[in-house]
């Protein structure tokens, strides 16, 4: 059969990202600002033409490119993409790209494996506007548990480069205290206490200076600030060994916040939009299928997270590994339609 | 070890001085533990993946699959398998046991958070010690502030939809106000959601009936245990221009006795809902004992007849049917026919035929002929011709096996070809716990809006005189995203700070400080709405 030209975009778009993860490595390794930029501007013109491919395919087979494993693969990548460059553009964090590539890479490694045949006619069951909303909400929230795997791997590694360099995540959070603080006395009282401005003071300096040490501003301003490091507008650093990667604490609270979105849509998504669909369409709203299963079992662990994290304080390297552990979990939930049969081995 | 130590991690309540473990309304505090919870989902995953693959790669659907595995097994395990009903593990005893232990562990964590999340939802209570800022991430003080000040902050955050107190007293001014509490609420009302949603869903599979109708067009099926029947007047299969099904669907009636109550077309993702039915378009398979077509060809029987059978696996043998194997001239026609008309036999006046039985898959056992599966096989038909409208003979024609012919006629009818009747397979059942289940979705689903989209902040004031002018402490709360919440407030602190000078040189040059509170509520609405984004 003929490759079809969404097929031959498919192919040019895989090995664009390809490139794509070979300059965010050389990056990684070299810290050079061109080859960063170079890298993102690879991947952002792979994830046009990856657009193109996939409106191409909506339009060839008439209906959305959701029908299948590859499908479903191709667009996942696309997320995913989407989403470092949406970071990249909120908040300059090139080296995000270093993780999230080879990611997108092995997704996109997967969809080229599976077969890639246009099905001219969805099946009846498939003819729903349910097909949008169940497998768009649950790409996206995959697609969000993908950048929290990639930001909990760059966790580590940066804990354990603070490790051999004698850092620790204490001293670097001391760094981010505020000038002038006044010491409380107060049993278990916050380390640093209240910072103090006084009136007479022209206060607009020193919180420039602390909000330069917090580096935040960047992340909220879109790196525009002065002193702000390199000029890929990576993260200016937090006065520890910090050098390319985002601080910890930035670390740990994108992980959560990439598992915060990904949580609610991939619920009403996957799970609750999934059973709506099946209720109507194979009468009830649940019947244990294996990728039912699955979505349960994913659920289930990101669940037992956000949990962990809220009620029981964990955040920083056990988050990370929760989040890394979760991805594998997806990772397997979406192999398993492979071998499995159920409701959804037409996927 | 310390009486403490006995207590159950995640429970609230401590054990009393004796050891003793705790209860709440009578019930263990284990049972209230987050960890008991995750127990139950760690069980239902493990066995969910369990009864996921038995069901895949080891099926017991009858009984030679249930033999087989028995030789596969060891016996006492086989006989643990079949106990547990590990072949369909999902609606076994003790999974619906797991689930409504899960569903009681969602009801105590509901019942223990309900109160105090939705008091923190709607109510915040002011910091009155100074000393308890140092507690809070994000918190300033600013000293020798203008009187004003306090309440110049605490009109701009009123303007921004912060709600909160303020208390006044001699020694000092207080006041808290927070904006999107509702997000307290949010956890408990998402563990209410899914406590309905499980209720609802063990409600549906205990007392809720499935069954499956299959009936070809004209045929008349009873409708569960209801007064009512179903009439399928119609089914069609849509096809694309490669052959490829695009839809199904078939016409059905409810009747009540010979009343007919409502016609309605059902298809795939539009069932009929109808006295707690509800009825739909799931499959679709040939009805192995009616043909929508057949092609019957004619030939006239040749004189020299042979003897009849010999060497011919074609051959039925039945008491009241002699045949022959006939000598045949060339065909003199085909007809199209069916199984409800009388049609006439080409190049033979006054003879008729009609179908009488049809079988896509013809057997013939000690009971007769029977269908041995729904597949065309061997298909047969059996004809009946008439002479001047009279029954004059009965021949089969076989789909296999052609030129089978009666002496007494001057011809044999073939069947060349056959089409069977489709049949709907419509699934039928009640679910009575769908109401349940649609209200713990929505309930979910707005719970998670409130938990993840909407995000609680709450702002701390104390201002106090002190001989040089007012001391005003600041002090900011945020449940989530706590580092772009510092950012933000760290500005609200600069603006605040900002307008306390312009304040003080007001009075210092005895303006009126009008046009500076202004410009605070101004700058401090502005900051709160950031934060609060």
């Amino acid at each position: 059969m003929p490759e079809t030209f969404d097929i031959k975009l498919f192919w040019w778009v895989y090995w664009l990202y390809l490139a794509s993860f070979l300059f965010f490595t050389v990056f990684g390794a070299t810290r050079g600002v061109r080859v960063g930029r170079a890298a993102t501007w690879v991947l952002g013109v792979g994830f046009v033409l990856h657009t193109v491919a996939l409106s191409w395919r909506w339009w060839l087979s008439g209906h959305v490119p959701m029908a299948n494993m590859y499908e479903y693969a191709s667009l996942l990548a696309w997320f995913a993409v989407l989403s470092y460059l949406y970071i990249e553009w909120r908040y300059r964090k090139t080296i995000v790209g270093t993780f999230v590539a080879p990611v997108v890479v092995a997704v996109m490694t997967c969809a080229s494996l599976l077969p890639k045949e246009i099905t001219q006619q969805l099946m009846p069951a498939l003819q729903s506007y349910w097909l949008w909303i169940h497998v768009s909400m649950a790409a996206l929230g995959e697609g969000a548990f993908l950048v929290a795997f990639a930001v909990s791997v760059m966790y580590l590694i940066r804990e354990l480069r603070e490790k051999r360099t004698g850092l620790s995540e204490v001293r670097a959070h001391a760094s981010m205290r505020r000038p002038a603080r006044e010491a409380v006395a107060v049993p278990g009282a916050a380390p640093g206490g209240v910072t103090v401005l006084d009136v007479d003071d022209d206060v607009d300096e020193s919180i420039e200076q602390l909000m330069h040490e917090v580096g935040t501003r960047d992340a909220k301003r879109g790196g525009k600030s002065r002193g702000s490091g390199n000029g890929a507008g990576n993260d200016p650093g937090d006065g520890t060994d910090g050098g390319v990667l985002p601080s910890l604490r930035l670390l740990d609270e994108i992980n959560y916040r990439a598992v915060a979105i990904g949580y609610p849509l991939f619920t009403i998504g996957a799970l609750f939009a999934g059973a709506v669909w099946a209720y109507e369409a194979w009468g009830s709203f649940w019947s244990w299928d294996p990728k039912e299963v699955g979505a349960l079992i994913i659920w289930f662990f990101y669940t037992a997270y956000l949990h962990a994290r809220l009620q029981r304080g964990w955040s920083g390297r056990r988050a990370a590994w929760l989040s890394i552990a979760g991805f594998a979990i997806v990772i397997l939930s979406f192999l398993g339609n492979l071998w499995l049969g159920g409701n959804h081995a037409y996927t | 070890m310390q009486a403490h130590d006995k207590r159950p991690r995640g429970s609230t309540k401590p054990s009393d001085a004796s050891g003793r473990r705790s209860f709440r309304f009578g019930i263990p505090e284990i049972l209230f533990s987050m960890k008991f919870a995750i127990w139950i989902a760690v069980i239902l995953a493990v066995t969910s993946i369990a009864g996921v693959l038995v069901q895949e790669f080891y099926p017991v659907r009858n009984e030679h699959q249930a033999h087989q595995l028995s030789e596969l097994l060891p016996a006492p395990l086989y006989g643990l398998f079949m106990a547990l009903q590990m072949y369909d593990p999902f609606r076994a005893v003790w999974f619906r046991v797991l689930l409504g232990l899960l569903a009681l562990s969602l009801l105590l964590c509901s019942m223990r958070n309900f109160r105090p999340n939705f008091t923190q939802a709607f109510r915040v209570r002011p910091l009155r010690d100074p000393r308890l800022f140092a507690h809070l991430p994000d918190s300033y003080r600013l000293n020798r502030v203008s009187a004003d000040l306090f309440d110049t902050v605490v009109r701009g955050l009123r303007r921004r939809l912060f709600f909160g107190t303020v208390e006044d007293s001699a020694e000092q001014k207080v006041a808290a106000f927070h904006r999107g509490g509702i997000a307290r609420a949010g956890p408990v009302l998402l563990h209410v959601g899914i406590l309905v949603l499980v209720v609802g869903g063990l409600f549906s599979s205990l007392v809720g009936k499935r069954g499956m109708l299959i009936g070809s067009p004209g045929e008349i099926l009873a409708l569960g245990d209801s007064p009512y029947q179903l009439r399928i007047d119609r089914f069609d299969i849509d096809t694309n221009e490669m052959g490829q099904v695009k839809q199904y669907r078939s016409l059905v009636t409810v009747l009540d006795g010979d009343r007919e109550v409502l016609q309605r077309e059902i298809e795939v993702n539009k069932p009929l809902r109808f006295a707690g039915f509800n009825l739909y378009q799931s499959t679709y398979e040939a009805d192995p004992s009616r043909a929508a077509s057949m092609l019957i060809r004619v030939r006239p029987r040749l004189p020299q007849a042979e003897d009849p059978g010999h060497g011919n696996p074609g051959h039925v043998h039945t008491e009241d049917q002699p045949h022959t194997t006939a000598g045949l001239g060339e065909p003199i026609g085909v007809i199209d026919a069916d199984m409800q008309g009388t049609f006439d036999v080409p190049g033979n006046p006054g003879f008729t035929f009609r179908a009488r039985r049809f079988f896509a898959h013809l057997k013939i056992t000690e009971q007769g002929p029977v269908n041995a599966s729904r597949d065309m096989v061997n298909p047969a038909v059996e004809l009946v011709v008439l002479q001047d409208g009279e029954p004059f003979a009965v021949q089969w024609a076989f789909g296999r096996f052609p030129a089978h012919a009666r002496e007494e006629l001057p011809f044999v009818l073939e069947l060349v070809d056959a089409r069977p009747v489709m049949a709907t397979g419509l699934e039928m059942n009640t679910n009575p716990g769908a109401p349940l289940i649609w209200f713990g979705l929505i309930l979910s689903t707005v719970a998670l809006v409130l938990c993840f989209l909407i995000q609680h902040h709450t702002i701390y004031l104390i201002a106090q005189p002190t001989p040089k002018g007012w001391t005003l402490w600041l002090a900011g709360r945020a449940t989530r995203e706590r580092i772009a919440f510092s950012s933000a407030f760290e500005r609200f602190a600069r603006e605040v700070h900002r307008t306390a000078k312009r304040l003080k040189e007001a009075e210092r040059t005895s303006e009126s400080p009008a046009t500076a509170a202004g410009q605070i509520e101004n700058h401090a609405a502005r900051d709160a709405e950031t934060a609060n984004r």
